[in-house]
């Protein structure tokens, strides 16, 4: 009984932060109508960002977002005005087309392997005390640096929808995903909303990577298997739906976490894709959506 | 149109120039000494006819397949067991690991068409997960040794034809010519038939096209059998001339992420994967020799970079500006049938969703 | 407090604007009739920015609109209700309204002019936290004004008043209008409804084929004999 009362709670921790880091990729996709294929080498370079600020300046892990937040906000809202825009500008007037995801696509292979160039492939550990802290309640074991990263994940997820329900700039954001033309008739610039939520996407990665680095490696294909996660969880949850990230991000920690527990963690590798394709076959709007 | 005609039209430039790059293709072996420029050549060709067999399903009817390295995957690897265990030669092996691969294909493929644009790319992605997470993860099926991670070494049963296996680079050179002919000829034929009329027509708009009367499903699962039947071969030959195959190289998502570059930068045309491979492998292949393990992916930034620059400023592929320059060469050159290349007819449009 | 000047627009190969001009004075309620296709929307769309005219030249108190984007031109108090009114189905009658005002100068004055967009569409306050996708199509109309409203424009620009409504529904938002007028709002609307149309305005514009045809005050209009026949099938 206490395995499993572990592996619940793990996978409640696990699941808010995959929720966390699929929460970016949901709001890009429900503002401009893209799936990110670069996400997840966004979240390596956050990584990578994180790390270096406590192993060389030795920043304590959890308040390197208040100088990593700003500036890969800025890098984000570039990238997205200067390269996707362009490229967004003429699928909306010429229709169809994959463009914008081959376009993700590229920049997944340059940023990836651009890291590899200059990172190498060495998986890199940021040992801090935190690390290996646990918490023991009766014979359950806890890693404090987990309960955190689940805890706090959970907050941000909820920052991150009173923003988008509470602020101007928030309901801007979610009008230009219901209607982008009807936006520029309020006096919004679509395009700036873009670059903002690509920002957006930003910070909530590196938010998730300055909770990440005490517990994972950081190497250049880092990012990879949580983007994987994150497909998969926000196409369980509704593409564009941040409730159902959330609860997306809960379902495959939870079948993660049990599965591997109980099984092997090959087996829930291979039960999450199982668990996508029937969900893409399925529900392709999600479990949460209408059709 | 008899030999007299043709050997009569060479003195035109758009048919020796065609010519020559033939005679260049057939004869280079001969032209260099050196093996790794000959390796460099047939990993070329190998990758214009997996761009091909990709180009089916993804360029001409419209559907992005980020996948198709698990149809190379499922070819070499049914072959390379037919060969390890029952000595079968692996030409018949091909044939088998092929036609495995295209039940695969449809199969998946089948459930997966109903799925547009992205879900789609998504749906590709995810099944070529499982099938790497399956093989990296088995290393028994009942008495058959897959072992998993570890990968197949093929063993050599002997210098000659029947066993697919030569001391030197040549004879893969010359069937790998041979299969990119086929496979251009393959298209060829597709393209230029009804149903690669509708496959276009799918690709295009499927919506308009199910309102004309195609079948879209049936033309799709028809594409993804043809496409993933190609894919099974090229593994096959894969699986032969590198004399190894396991999932790190042969499953991973960043093979089929290069099999699609070479059919996205090139263009979604008949000799659009060609172009492609022949602009990328040599990239690929030189930074492999050259630089050996130390900058490992540094051809992947170069492959990145140039898709985004296609994306942005030739989202058709590289092909039509590359024709229009050769239009303009040919002119150049005298030929009659090109003095008004200007006027000749708009690229088709590619997936990156076609140019003003 | 605008001029237009023989403007021309197309989609795509298709020319749907031929050398279209018009003024509409200050304080003045301005009509734009014609049937299907005639180019009535189009025109609104230049005006607003939703589409760039090919040629020609649209002016507000002395400023060029012809080069300006639809976000800078409501800025300068122009506001467009559209055609199928594109409201955010998924945000509530007031987010909707909120977004109106997303301008800092309407911003400010938010508060008010939503006691003012209350007052005008009573129903919406009923209803301001309902999703204005789950409105009904009058309701819908009303936000929809009441959301261009929103930008405190000097300028309102109505497209398909009356389309899709019943009749009783199309006095109470005509009535609506003309309390928007007395506010000194300048109003452009487009109306399918010619009878309806000319009896309310000041002044109009007939559009066929995407030209002007005929112009003049509403009561003129009623008695071109042209238009008697096209329109009114008198």
């Amino acid at each position: 009984m206490g395995t499993m009362t572990e592996a619940t709670i793990n996978g409640l921790f696990m699941g808010s932060l995959y929720g966390l880091i699929a929460v970016g990729l949901s709001l890009v996709f429900g503002v401009m109508k893209v799936v990110n294929f670069a996400h997840g080498s966004l979240l390596t370079i956050c990584m990578y960002a994180v790390y270096y600020l406590v192993m060389k300046a030795n920043w304590n892990s959890y308040l390197t977002p208040i100088l990593v937040v700003p500036l890969l906000f800025i890098f984000g809202y570039v990238v997205q005005s200067k390269i996707i825009n362009p490229v967004l500008k003429r699928e909306f007037e010429l229709g169809g087309g994959h463009a914008v995801i081959l376009l993700t696509v590229g920049m997944m292979l340059v940023m990836e392997n651009l890291c590899l160039l200059f990172f190498g492939a060495y998986y890199k550990v940021a040992q801090v005390p935190i690390s290996s802290l646990t918490l023991n309640i009766g014979n359950i074991v806890i890693s404090v640096p987990r309960m955190i990263a689940g805890i706090v994940s959970v907050i941000l997820i909820f920052l991150l929808y009173a923003f988008l329900n509470k602020t101007d700039m928030g309901k801007a954001i979610r009008a230009t995903g219901q209607d982008r033309e009807a936006v520029r008739l309020m006096g919004i610039n679509d395009f700036k909303i873009y670059n903002i939520s690509f920002g957006i996407c930003f910070i909530m990665l590196t938010l998730a990577a300055a909770l990440m680095i005490p517990m994972y490696y950081v190497h250049p294909s880092a990012g990879k298997i949580f983007e994987l996660r994150s497909f998969v969880i926000v196409v369980l949850g509704g593409l564009g739906s941040l409730n159902g990230a959330f609860l997306g991000g809960i379902i495959i920690g939870l079948i993660e976490s049990v599965t591997a527990q109980f099984l092997s963690a090959t087996t829930a590798e291979f039960l999450i894709f199982l668990v996508f394709i029937l969900v893409l076959l399925l529900k392709p709007n999600g479990l949460l959506g209408k059709k | 149109m008899n030999e007299k005609n043709i050997i009569a039209k060479l003195r035109y430039p758009s048919y020796y120039i065609p010519a020559l790059a033939i005679l260049i293709l057939i004869f280079f072996p001969f032209l260099t000494n050196n093996e790794y420029i000959v390796q460099v050549g047939i990993m070329v060709l190998l990758f214009a006819v997996m761009g091909s067999g990709w180009n089916i399903i993804a360029g001409f009817g419209g559907q992005l397949s980020l996948g198709h390295a698990a149809f190379v995957g499922i070819g070499a690897y049914v072959s390379t067991l037919l060969f390890v265990y029952l000595d079968l030669t692996p030409w018949i092996g091909m044939l088998v690991g092929a036609v495995v691969s295209a039940i695969f294909g449809v199969i998946v493929g089948y459930p997966c068409f109903k799925l547009k644009g992205a879900y789609y790319a998504l749906a590709t992605i995810a099944y070529g997960e499982l099938v790497r997470i399956f093989i990296q993860n088995t290393n028994q099926i009942g008495p058959i040794d897959l072992k998993g991670a570890q990968g197949i070494l093929l063993p050599i049963k002997g210098h000659s034809w029947f066993w697919f296996q030569f001391d030197t680079k040549a004879p893969y050179y010359y069937i790998a010519l041979v299969m990119m002919f086929l496979a251009i000829l393959l298209c060829y034929k597709i393209k230029n038939s009804k149903f690669g009329y509708y496959l276009a027509a799918i690709g295009d708009n499927q919506d308009a096209a199910a309102s004309l009367g195609v079948d879209s499903s049936r033309m799709k699962v028809y594409a993804a059998a043809i496409s993933s039947f190609v894919m099974g071969i090229a593994g096959t030959f894969y699986a032969q001339f590198l004399l190894y195959i396991g999932p790190q190289s042969l499953l991973v998502d960043t093979f089929s992420t290069e099999i699609a570059l070479v059919g996205i930068i090139g263009g979604a045309e008949v000799m659009g994967p060609i172009i492609g491979a022949f602009l990328l492998t040599p990239i690929s292949e030189a930074t492999r020799i050259l630089l050996g393990g130390r900058f490992i992916g540094v051809h992947l930034v170069v492959y990145g970079a140039i898709l985004m620059a296609v994306i942005t400023y030739a989202p058709s592929g590289i092909l039509p500006y590359l024709k229009k320059v050769y239009y303009k060469f040919l002119a150049l050159l005298g030929d009659p049938q090109y003095q008004d290349y200007r006027t000749i007819k708009a690229p088709a449009k590619g997936l990156g969703g076609g140019i003003k | 407090m605008l001029q237009v000047n023989k403007i021309n627009a197309s989609y795509g190969e298709v020319k749907v604007l031929h050398d279209v001009s018009l003024a509409v004075k200050k304080g003045e309620v301005v009509g734009l009739v014609g049937a299907n296709g005639a180019g009535k929307s189009t025109t609104l769309k230049v005006l607003s920015g939703m589409l760039k005219a090919a040629s020609g030249e649209i002016k507000s108190e002395g400023v060029s609109l012809t080069e300006l984007t639809a976000p800078q031109i409501v800025a300068l108090g122009i506001a467009h209700v559209p055609e199928g009114r594109r409201l955010f189905p998924m945000m509530s009658v007031e987010e909707n309204l909120e977004m109106g005002s997303f301008l800092p100068g309407p911003k400010k004055a938010r508060q008010e002019t939503i006691e003012m967009v209350y007052s005008v569409f009573p129903i919406l306050k009923e209803r301001h936290k309902q999703m204005a996708g789950t409105l009904s199509g009058g309701e819908q109309q009303m936000l929809a004004i009441g959301r261009g409203l929103m930008s405190k424009p000097k300028l309102l620009m109505i497209d398909e008043v009356s389309l899709g409504l019943a009749p009783v529904l199309v006095e109470k938002i005509y009535s609506m209008i003309e309390q928007i007028k007395k506010q000194d709002i300048s109003i452009l609307l487009v109306e399918q409804n010619v009878y309806l149309c000319l009896n309310f305005v000041d002044r109009a514009y007939v559009l066929e084929n995407g030209q002007v045809v005929l112009d003049g005050t509403g009561k003129e209009l009623l008695a071109n004999e042209h238009l008697k026949k096209a329109y009114l099938g008198l």
